[in-house]
């Protein structure tokens, strides 16, 4: 039996970056003027495992992950199923997904032996991804400023996710409530100039940092 | 700007896929000859028109969509998976050539 050793706790990418307050513009007329218009943080530390099976297998997969963590995979593409502050199921791929929650736990340990006998791949991005909660009335435009994909509530609404570039950083956007709310998972080694970038198309609109 | 219809994502910007190539080439035998397989390797016909290519949505589901594009006007004519069979495939301009 091999020894088992844990690593130090995860540091934040964004530690020299996230500074909590109140930025921008907060005038009394136009964006800003009820309040700051996003409101931007990090959720961390994340758990984030990437399942996969063959196609064919999705079926199966999603059984054997609801028997491992207690919830299936939501039906069609660029879904997500469970709650923001649960374990959640997200669609990157066919016969792919994010399973992702804020760290409690050894996900990757609880879902491995579960996903083995799939023959795909079973990969711990927990050190690899950094994940953004970008919320607020102006969000949807902070988000049109940078990615290409049709954000509006009647295409990507709660439930729905999507994998583009934002500001020319690969990431996975989901939409988890109506303010809009969305969580942006972006590689790590991003995550820093994807923070200025949000930061910066977000000051016009008043900018929370939490 | 070309928006590519991704049989998984519905339509996209293209700056999210990565031009594959030529999907029009079939992969000879084995044992087929050395100028055949220069020719299935090397040798790339450049047509003005419709043109059936492969393209991977690398910024999103990686999944590779077979694309019939024109090549003079970027017009996306059909999308679908590799093992589709295109419903405007037979448009394909060196299809065309083939059979005159």
């Amino acid at each position: 039996m091999a020894e088992t050793r844990t690593l130090p706790p995860r540091r934040s990418a964004l530690v020299s970056a996230l500074k909590p307050g109140t930025f921008g513009t907060l005038g009394s007329d136009g964006p800003g003027s009820d309040g700051p218009g996003v409101t931007l943080s990090e959720r961390h530390p994340m758990s984030v495992v990437q399942v996969e099976g063959r196609i064919g297998q999705e079926a199966a997969l999603g059984d054997a992950l609801e028997t491992a963590i207690g919830i299936h995979p939501a039906d069609g593409f660029n879904r997500v199923s469970g709650d923001e502050d649960g374990p959640r199921i997200l669609w990157v791929g066919p016969c792919r997904w994010y399973v992702a929650e804020p760290e409690s736990r050894d996900l990757y340990g609880a879902l491995r032996p579960a996903m083995g006998k799939f023959g795909g791949a079973t990969v711990d991005l927990s050190s690899g991804r950094t994940v953004f909660r970008l919320s607020g009335h102006d969000a949807r435009r902070v988000l049109a400023k940078g990615c290409s994909l049709d954000t509006h509530s009647s295409t990507f609404g709660p439930g729905a996710c999507g994998q583009t570039g934002l500001f020319h950083v690969s990431v996975l956007i989901a939409c988890v409530d109506e303010a809009p709310t969305y969580e942006i998972y972006a590689a790590r080694g991003y995550a820093l100039s994807l923070w200025e970038s949000l930061v910066d198309a977000s000051m016009e609109y008043g900018l929370r940092v939490d | 700007m070309i928006i590519i219809d991704c049989p998984y994502c519905g339509p996209r910007d293209h700056a999210e896929f990565t031009y594959v190539g030529d999907a029009a080439r079939t992969r000879p035998a084995e044992d087929a000859s050395q100028a055949t397989w220069f020719d299935y390797v090397y040798l790339r016909d450049n047509p003005r028109g419709p043109h059936l290519e492969y393209w991977q949505h690398s910024s999103g589901c990686r999944a590779m969509v077979k694309v019939l594009r024109d090549t003079s006007s970027h017009r996306v004519l059909a999308c679908g998976l590799p093992a589709d069979q295109l419903e405007a495939e037979q448009l394909e301009a060196g299809h065309l050539e083939a059979g005159q």
